[in-house]
């Protein structure tokens, strides 16, 4: 356990250590956002809808009091998936996805020696390899969170509307009530963070994989499940620190 | 040239190699043979600095970069290596141009269409021409070969590495892998180090000859001097090959006959 955080370290010190040429780097940061990013678009939206529109339905039913006004539940709707469901739970989604697809794809490149191939030209592998990767989720995380925030926004308006008997205008009404800026940087930075974990995380277990391809797959379960406990880990100190 | 020094390497507890001590001539492939799991790949990756060695010196034209863990020393050396991996190592996600051009796009200022030009020299140089658009996974094995070698080659390295460049090929394809890295080694004056266990290449194109048994340097001469040796586990070595008993039990009666 403590030599596992140790190598991580140090990895993540060849990672940052500057190496000789960059010149690929951005068109490699923009394949990342290709293959991390584009394509997580559509699971994010999926599940942020249905989210969204399952929390809805719960804050209607519990909050169904006379001494309660009906754009309340438009409001607790927002802080809900502004504070929690969008960064935390897309997350954990996004661990899964990310996670697994990095440490696969290094896995697979170090028992096929192409990182040694990389190495042996004199490039630094690690940062040539992974560095892209940790940028791409840097930059486009927040953006897939954004998207969430709306699509699960979308998901509770729908099903408040249609099933929920509430008028369209009193669930915008919540929305926009008592407005607090600093929530979307909340989400935000909780999205930066768990980005870096994700795409650190799973680097490091794919890039040190030992073995044949049994030992890749168990790296990338290995990614996923500490990516995720990293991601729940650091919700609670960055909901203390920041609340 | 390359030489050598009292190279010990473990693994954990587990020596691996023992004491080694040699020497690779310059514009020569100098063959590295022994049978599975003796350590040829252990040791071409420590000479390359893939693995660290507990200790020993590894000089490259008098540079030794084991000493004080000299990185900057080393990745100036690797400039001038190339390497063929035994499965090729080919970058899946690049196509095979892509993966020739590659260490040019590292470290070259050429114009793109430069390293498209060096790139496709270098796949005509290994009889590749027409596949430059194909992705790795659509090539046989001798063509993965190919590739690698052609990448290897791109940067006009000074020192060519080939782990066991003709496992898994049928022995004619084998053969004109080995004529190839014997031409290029001659025509560009490369130092070429080749892990092997194919007897058919170490009489053909083995001008020095290591023999490492269980991780020491057991024996060490050349092609034509293998088959005069006396050394119980070279013999045993050849022998596991039919067609080299054979060839080594004729040699045997022509000496005794003479
Ligand atoms: N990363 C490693 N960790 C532990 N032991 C290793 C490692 N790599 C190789 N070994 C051990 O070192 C010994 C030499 O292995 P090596 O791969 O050099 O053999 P080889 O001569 O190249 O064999 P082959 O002809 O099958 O490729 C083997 O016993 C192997 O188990
Ligand atoms: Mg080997």
């Amino acid at each position: 356990m403590i030599a596992t955080i140790g190598n991580y370290f140090l990895l993540l010190r060849k990672v940052f250590s500057p190496s000789g040429k960059q010149k690929m780097f951005w068109k490699q940061v923009i394949d990342e956002i290709h293959q991390l990013g584009f394509d997580s678009i559509p699971i994010v939206s999926l599940v942020s809808l249905f989210v969204g529109a399952a929390i809805t339905i719960q804050l209607q039913i519990n909050m169904d009091s006379p001494w309660i006004p009906i754009y309340a539940v438009g409001f607790a709707t927002r802080k809900a998936i502004v504070m929690e469901l969008a960064p935390t739970i897309i997350g954990l989604i996004l661990a899964g996805k990310i996670g697994s697809h990095i440490a696969s794809q290094l896995g697979s490149m170090r028992i096929t020696e192409q990182i040694d191939a990389i190495e042996v030209m004199g490039v630094n592998s690690a940062s040539y390899l992974i560095l892209p990767k940790i940028i791409a989720c840097l930059m486009f995380n927040p953006i897939l969170i954004m998207l969430s925030i709306v699509a699960a926004l979308f998901g509770g308006w729908a099903i408040g509307v249609s099933v929920g008997g509430m008028t369209s205008y009193e669930f915008i009404y919540g929305l926009q009530s008592f407005p607090h800026p600093f929530d979307l940087a909340y989400a935000i930075i909780k999205t930066v963070v768990f980005a870096f974990f994700i795409s650190s995380i799973s680097s490091f277990y794919g890039y040190t994989v030992k073995g044949g391809a049994l030992e890749v797959g168990r790296a990338s379960t290995k990614a996923v499940v500490n990516s995720s406990i990293a991601i729940i880990l650091s919700n609670l100190v960055l909901t203390q620190l920041l609340m | 040239m390359i030489e050598i020094q009292h190279l010990n390497k473990f693994f954990g507890d587990r020596q691996v190699l023992f004491d080694i001590n040699l020497k690779m001539m310059p514009g020569k492939c100098n063959l590295i043979i022994g049978q599975s799991g003796s350590g040829k790949t252990v040791l071409m990756k420590t000479m390359v600095g893939l693995l660290a060695p507990e200790s020993g010196s590894i000089l490259f034209d008098g540079r030794n970069f084991v000493k004080g863990n000299n990185q900057e020393l080393l990745t100036s050396i690797r400039r001038e290596i190339g390497m063929v991996f035994q499965g090729g190592a080919l970058f899946d996600s690049l196509s095979v141009l892509e993966n020739v051009m590659f260490p040019m796009d590292m470290f070259t200022k050429k114009s793109r269409g430069e390293k498209i030009k060096r790139a496709k020299d270098c796949l005509q140089r290994v009889d590749l021409k027409g596949a430059e658009k194909l992705s790795p996974a659509e090539l046989s094995g001798g063509m993965r070969k190919r590739v690698a070698i052609a990448r290897a080659i791109a940067m006009a390295p000074k020192y060519l590495f080939c782990d066991e460049p003709n496992s898994g090929l049928d022995p004619r394809t084998s053969e004109l892998i080995d004529n190839l890295i014997a031409e290029i080694t001659d025509e560009y004056g490369i130092t070429t180090i080749i892990n092997t266990h194919d007897m058919n290449s170490v009489l053909k194109i083995g001008d020095t000859v290591n023999f490492i048994y269980e991780g020491k340097l057991w024996w060490q001469g050349n092609g034509s001097s293998i088959l005069d040796s006396d050394n119980k586990e070279i013999i045993h070595f050849m022998e596991a090959s039919e067609l080299t008993k054979r060839l080594l039990h004729n040699h045997r009666d022509k000496h005794l006959t003479a």
